[in-house]
């Protein structure tokens, strides 16, 4: 039905559609190479080395914002409150901004790093409170080896790291994976 | 969610849930007449009331919903509540009862298809409040209401598990204790609460040691809001503990507190002889402090019975204690009392 209206129109699909033997088959359906995946954007190498290009793009998307809020940079963050955010944010746009709108609510300008600190807390708190031991694990291999390995065994729990945004998927060339910033820092074994 | 750490300021998850009722005001402030979606996490149902309580009593226009076990459409039952329009804002509360396992499928569908109907409808923010399995059950579960999300506010301490309340090293201190604000104090009656639940009904070794103290500065701290029932249980509970380990400091607070409060409700002879095996107590350890101070507490019940030469050597000893062994905050509070009791007493002896 889609391909036969006139105007554009873009429908999203649920993740474990796009991770399955499906996914082709909706992709021939709809004459394309493979369904477009909108990525994180990369702000950080998988070698935890700043990636220059993507940071940039992140303080645009804020200086955009404060721009349409008739807003200074200087008066809503203190000295590198701005890109700690976009550290936190993992190249999740939609992360960025909620960090920033809750941050605001939570201490006053400009906003301070305890105060971004605290926001983010609540993320990791959230996090701790819906991971098991079974996601710990994968969690562990993706930090170690920045590879998502899919067995029969924990398809399900990868769905979920990854609807949940624990593991942040990149996909450049090549595609990698990297567990989530705000995930709770666990002890070395 | 909580896991061991030791404390390093006094009362640290307190003064950060406090921040946070300020943070849940001003975002009420700035979403007003704009529809936002947030979450306040708080486990403790007492503790969540008394912030609606006062949110609501501070801010006008607020409605909260509170949702019914059988409850399936979460958005249609607010709507109903609230069918002309926007208020200031909108609170629900109890949805966790609707989420019980057998019908918490239709349920979560049922927020999840209604997302933006709640957009359409309520130009206000609307806060839902739920313990934290119940976040977590939205955040995997509903994750298209989730994603919507744009504040979340903690009124959860990290502190509050018996291991981590171990690590409290303000713990008891009843100086700092009385030393917080209403909204602290109910932060930290939670707090304590949640610990002692999670040491269970009999605890070993050093938690029994731990629990006794969290007991008295919880009793105290219900006691400062006026619930002298639920002080008085845990300052019973306090002795019954204190009596099996063989505390005697621990067990002599817990009969002064009580006697306070028999004190407080005008049973004067109970307290009297709560008083009396306190005194014993001290006296046995040289405890000088709690001696000096259930010797003023006596002459006082003493006074309340019109008793005043019994009370004047109490209070003269109690006086005399605290000035020689450089109690002298103590002896500066004892001193109006005496001149008090000593000019009852004269009058009482021409009389």
């Amino acid at each position: 039905m889609a391909a036969s209206q006139s105007s554009p129109m873009i429908c999203t699909i649920p993740l474990s559609l796009a991770y399955s033997c499906k996914e082709q088959q909706m992709a021939n359906l709809y004459g394309m190479t493979a369904p477009p995946v909108v990525p994180m954007t990369k702000i950080f190498e998988h070698t935890g080395k700043r990636h220059a290009p993507g940071f940039e793009k992140f303080r645009e998307i804020i200086a955009w914002r404060l721009k349409q809020a008739e807003a200074e940079e200087v008066d809503i963050f203190e000295d590198d409150v701005r890109d700690k955010i976009i550290e936190y944010s993992g190249g999740q746009p939609r992360v960025l901004v909620t960090l920033i709108r809750d941050s605001l609510v939570e201490g006053d300008l400009p906003l301070s790093k305890a105060t971004v600190g605290t926001v983010a807390k609540k993320f990791t708190h959230s996090y701790a409170r819906q991971l098991r031991e079974a996601h710990w694990k994968i969690i562990d291999q993706v930090q170690k080896t920045h590879k998502l390995k899919r067995t029969t065994g924990n398809d399900l729990l990868c769905m979920e790291l990854l609807a949940n945004r624990a593991i942040l998927q990149y996909p450049n060339d090549p595609e990698w994976y990297a567990p989530n910033p705000l995930l709770p820092k666990r002890s070395k074994k | 969610m909580s896991k061991s750490k030791a404390i390093s300021r006094p009362f640290e998850q307190t003064a950060q849930q406090r921040a946070e009722l300020e943070a849940l005001r001003r975002m009420l402030d700035l979403s007003e007449g704009t529809f936002s979606l947030s979450v306040a996490v708080c486990n403790s149902p007492a503790l969540r009331d008394h912030i609606i309580e006062h949110v609501t009593g501070e801010v006008e226009g607020i409605q909260v919903v509170r949702v019914p076990e059988d409850a399936r459409d979460i958005f249609d039952l607010v709507r109903q509540q609230i069918p002309n329009g926007s208020p200031r804002a909108i609170f629900v509360a109890d949805l966790e009862k609707a989420l019980a396992e057998d019908k918490r499928s239709r349920v979560v569908q049922g927020l999840n298809v209604s997302r933006e109907q709640w957009q359409s409808a309520f130009q206000c923010p609307v806060v839902f409040w739920l313990p934290e399995y119940a976040q977590s059950l939205l955040m995997t579960q509903a994750r298209d209401l989730w994603s919507w999300i744009s504040h979340n506010f903690e009124f959860v301490s990290e502190q509050a598990t018996a291991p981590a309340g171990m690590q409290d090293s303000y713990a008891g201190n009843i100086t700092l204790a009385s030393n917080l604000d209403v909204h602290e104090k109910r932060f930290r009656i939670a707090e304590l609460e949640q610990r002692i639940a999670d040491a269970g009904e009999e605890p070993q070794g050093q938690l029994r040691e731990h629990m006794s103290v969290w007991q008295n500065e919880l009793a105290y701290l219900r006691r400062s809001l006026g619930d002298l029932d639920g002080a008085m249980a845990l300052y019973k509970e306090q002795e019954r503990i204190c009596r099996q380990l063989g505390n005697l400091n621990g067990l002599q607070a817990s009969l002064g507190n009580q006697a306070l409060i028999l004190q407080d409700r005008g049973d004067l002879d109970g307290a009297m002889a709560l008083y009396k095996e306190q005194e014993r107590i001290c006296r046995q350890l040289g405890n000088v402090e709690g001696l000096a101070t259930l010797l003023a507490n006596q002459a006082s019940a003493l006074h309340q019975m019109g008793h005043m030469r019994e009370a004047l050597p109490l209070a003269e000893e109690s006086y005399e204690l605290a000035s020689k062994h450089g109690y002298a905050m103590l002896g500066k509070q004892i001193e109006p009392f005496l001149s008090e009791v000593r000019e009852a007493a004269e009058k009482a002896y021409r009389q």
